[in-house]
């Protein structure tokens, strides 16, 4: 068993293979390393942090009990976020058919995100700068919701995790074209949306 | 390059995914093109904007909670363990009964050469005594998994060509009843004969499927619903039910049988259409990325999720609401003149000259009512006709996933003179070619291409610069749009719902 101290300096591959043998330790280190990544991808493509909570834990607790099947050609992340794109789409599913009418409202939004509106407001100058920004992130949110999910999970992937679109592809089993495809039409439609809005 | 081929490739240079070549190819295009410069311009401004979002972070406690659920409390899993392991129980009943009945039947026509019903009654009562007399014992489970195996896995042996064999399967007609598996009991921890009948009974029904030892349970039950061996274990029993019902009829002696057999009590559900609202275009480049779509719905496990499987055709009616939805519907509650054009005129006569000025987009976002604790207020002159004029129609149209009966669109009384104009046309005729495209109208005036089954649509403004773009804009697209106002059509896989902009996108909910 290696050390948390350890771990921190083992590289993913290493911490895998840790894992395989047993060594939950270092699943600690890759929940660590990549908590904060998954979930943003999951809030991001769900929009509200009840169950973007659910499901990036639900994530790692995939990961687990199946990382013995996990091969090293492929990278943790991309394996991560393959498992948040699947849990994430079932969730909004199952949201939908249970009726959408509670979390995706702006004022349901905006109680439920209070974190954001406090990041955001972290290092502004003042008060009416911090509530306009976070303001403005909701609205920029709310559009994000209102894409179609594929349009909405490559653009997430790629505009707030920086994946590349060979990754992008690896992450939602598509060809690194579709991605590129996707992607634009993504910024078109949110381009006609927030003019619409009067936000561009 | 044309502008068309030169903004299909803006996202690739904004990420820096674009060959040597090909970003020349662009940037010598955009030297000369004004209008695709402030394309670009735009898609630029976007990607900063969403940059600028701070990243949400997990909650302080998500490590421990993950801790604590991978170690000890696995109980989302070991719930789909238990719930693929009360399957079994139900599988082997009803699939007994299927083989009891079926290998009866078989029997009596290969000794008699046809089915002699005044025998029946007489073969029944000899059947019940052995039958009670078999109750008693209590090997009476264990011999039924143990019959049914042979037969459930095909091979050409007749059970019934060997006295004992053939008594078992007699003792067994009322097919004892499978005590159900309490929620909390463990696959692990199941009584030992029970758990030999169950996975002696699932391994004879599922041929082929890889369940019972390995003790991933729910991607068992995953891995039948993707490959059909499960549905063929299933379709036993279907098959068996209106035979054994019209058996029934025509048979009096198996009536009894029948009805003290628990298989009805058992009997699977039918599988319901149902409503898929967050569902995927099929395609959007062709059938290698509907492929691929798929493909993302398979978890890293290679196994198929549920949502694949259950993909079918659904109803078009009564969808729940979508988030644009909500937005449309929040944006009815804030502006309180939806669909009410005196109203918006009235109040752009009293809104003046305010149009011109120019406020911070976010003040502008509390003018109309989107943003935060701004009180209702009636719609802003930016968005209101000029006095005297009718409502024009809002500048630019949302683009956003619904479903094409939503209710904010048969709620929003917006256009009576739509309406009128599109039952005007309507009793006439209900169907149209145009294009190499059949249409056919719906209750609800919206035009229908021949194909559609209830998939997710995106909204499109139909006189907007997006449809244009995947269209074109030729004699085809024309006598497309003139089928009707409201459409539903199939562009490269995907089913786009265009609408004119005054009952377009949420925003007009508001005007």
């Amino acid at each position: 068993m290696v050390l948390l101290k350890e771990a921190r300096r083992i590289p993913d591959t290493g911490l895998v293979a840790e894992c395989q043998s047993g060594d939950s330790t270092a699943f600690d280190e890759i929940v660590r390393r990549y908590k904060d990544r998954v979930y943003n991808v999951v809030f991001r493509f769900l929009g509200n942090h009840e169950d973007a909570l659910d499901v990036s834990q639900e994530v790692f607790v995939r990961a687990y009990s199946s990382i013995r099947k996990f091969k090293g050609d492929a990278k943790v992340y991309t394996w991560l976020y393959s498992i948040a794109a699947n849990l994430s789409r079932n969730r909004l599913r199952d949201s939908g058919r249970k009726g959408r009418d509670q979390g995706t409202s702006l004022e349901a939004l905006h109680e439920a995100a209070p974190s954001v509106a406090q990041a955001a407001s972290a290092t502004l100058d003042t008060p009416r700068e911090a509530a306009e920004r976070s303001e403005m992130d909701e609205v920029l949110q709310r559009c994000l919701e209102e894409l179609p999910d594929h349009y909405r999970m490559a653009f997430v992937l790629r505009t707030f995790e920086d994946l590349s679109y060979e990754e992008i592809a690896d992450v939602m089993g598509c060809p690194p074209g579709t991605v590129k495809s996707r992607l634009n039409q993504a910024r078109k439609l949110l381009r006609e949306r927030l003019e619409s809005l009067a936000v561009l | 390059m044309d502008c068309a081929e030169v903004r299909e490739q803006f996202s690739a240079l904004l990420d820096g995914e674009l060959s040597p070549e090909d970003r020349a190819a662009v940037e010598a295009h955009l030297a000369s093109c004004a209008s695709c410069l402030r394309e670009l311009d735009g898609l630029k401004r976007i990607d900063g904007l969403y940059r600028g979002i701070r990243p949400a972070v997990a909650p302080a406690g998500f490590e421990e909670q993950v801790r604590a659920a991978v170690r000890g409390n696995t109980i989302q899993f070991r719930r789909r363990r238990v719930q693929a392991y009360r399957l079994w129980p139900l599988l082997a009943a009803a699939a007994l009964f299927a083989v009891v009945i079926g290998t009866f039947m078989v029997s009596d026509v290969a000794k008699e050469g046809r089915f002699e019903l005044a025998e029946a009654p007489k073969l029944t009562q000899a059947m019940k005594a052995e039958r009670n007399e078999f109750m008693a014992s209590p090997v009476a489970a264990d011999e039924a998994a143990e019959s049914v195996v042979p037969t459930a896995k095909g091979k050409a042996r007749d059970p019934l060509a060997e006295p004992a064999e053939r008594e078992s399967l007699h003792r067994l007609s009322p097919a004892p009843a499978p005590a159900p598996m309490s929620l909390g009991l463990e696959a692990e921890e199941a009584p030992a004969t029970q758990h030999e009948v169950v996975e002696s009974s699932a391994n004879a029904l599922a041929e082929g499927v890889t369940a019972g030892k390995d003790l991933d349970m729910g991607r068992a039950v995953d891995e039948e619903a993707a490959d059909g061996s499960g549905k063929a274990a299933y379709g036993v029993v279907a098959e068996q039910a209106p035979r054994l019902r019209a058996q029934e009829a025509s048979e009096p002696a198996h009536v009894e049988v029948a009805s003290a057999s628990p298989a009805e009590a058992y009997a699977l559900p039918e599988p319901k259409p149902q409503k898929i609202t967050a569902g995927y275009p099929e395609t959007l480049a062709g059938p290698d990325v509907a492929k691929a779509d798929s493909a993302w719905q398979r978890d890293i496990n290679g196994h198929v999720d549920a949502g694949e499987a259950e993909r079918v055709p659904v109803s078009m009616e009564a969808a729940p609401a979508t988030p644009s939805d909500d937005l449309a519907q929040l944006e009815v509650k804030r502006s309180g003149v939806v669909g009410n054009k005196d109203a918006a005129v009235r109040q752009a006569k009293d809104s003046g000259a305010a149009a011109a000025q120019a406020p911070h987009p976010v003040e502008e976002l509390k003018a109309l009512g989107y943003l935060g604790d701004a009180p209702p207020k009636p719609s802003p002159p930016l968005l209101a006709p000029a006095p005297g004029e009718c409502p024009s129609p809002p500048p630019a149209r949302p683009v956003h996933a619904e479903t094409p009966a939503a209710p904010v669109m048969a709620a929003a009384p917006t256009a009576p003179q739509e309406s009128a104009e599109v039952r005007h046309e309507a009793p006439t005729e209900r169907e149209k070619t145009a294009a190499g495209r059949t249409f056919t109208l719906r209750d609800d005036s919206v035009w229908i291409e021949q194909g559609y089954a209830g998939e997710q649509v995106t909204v499109l403004d139909r006189d907007g610069d997006v449809l244009r773009e995947l269209l074109g804009d030729g004699a085809e697209v024309r006598a497309i749009l003139d089928v009707g106002e409201r459409i539903v059509l199939r562009i490269e896989g995907i089913w786009y719902h265009l609408k004119p902009r005054a009952t377009n996108g949420a925003l007009s909910a508001g005007h």
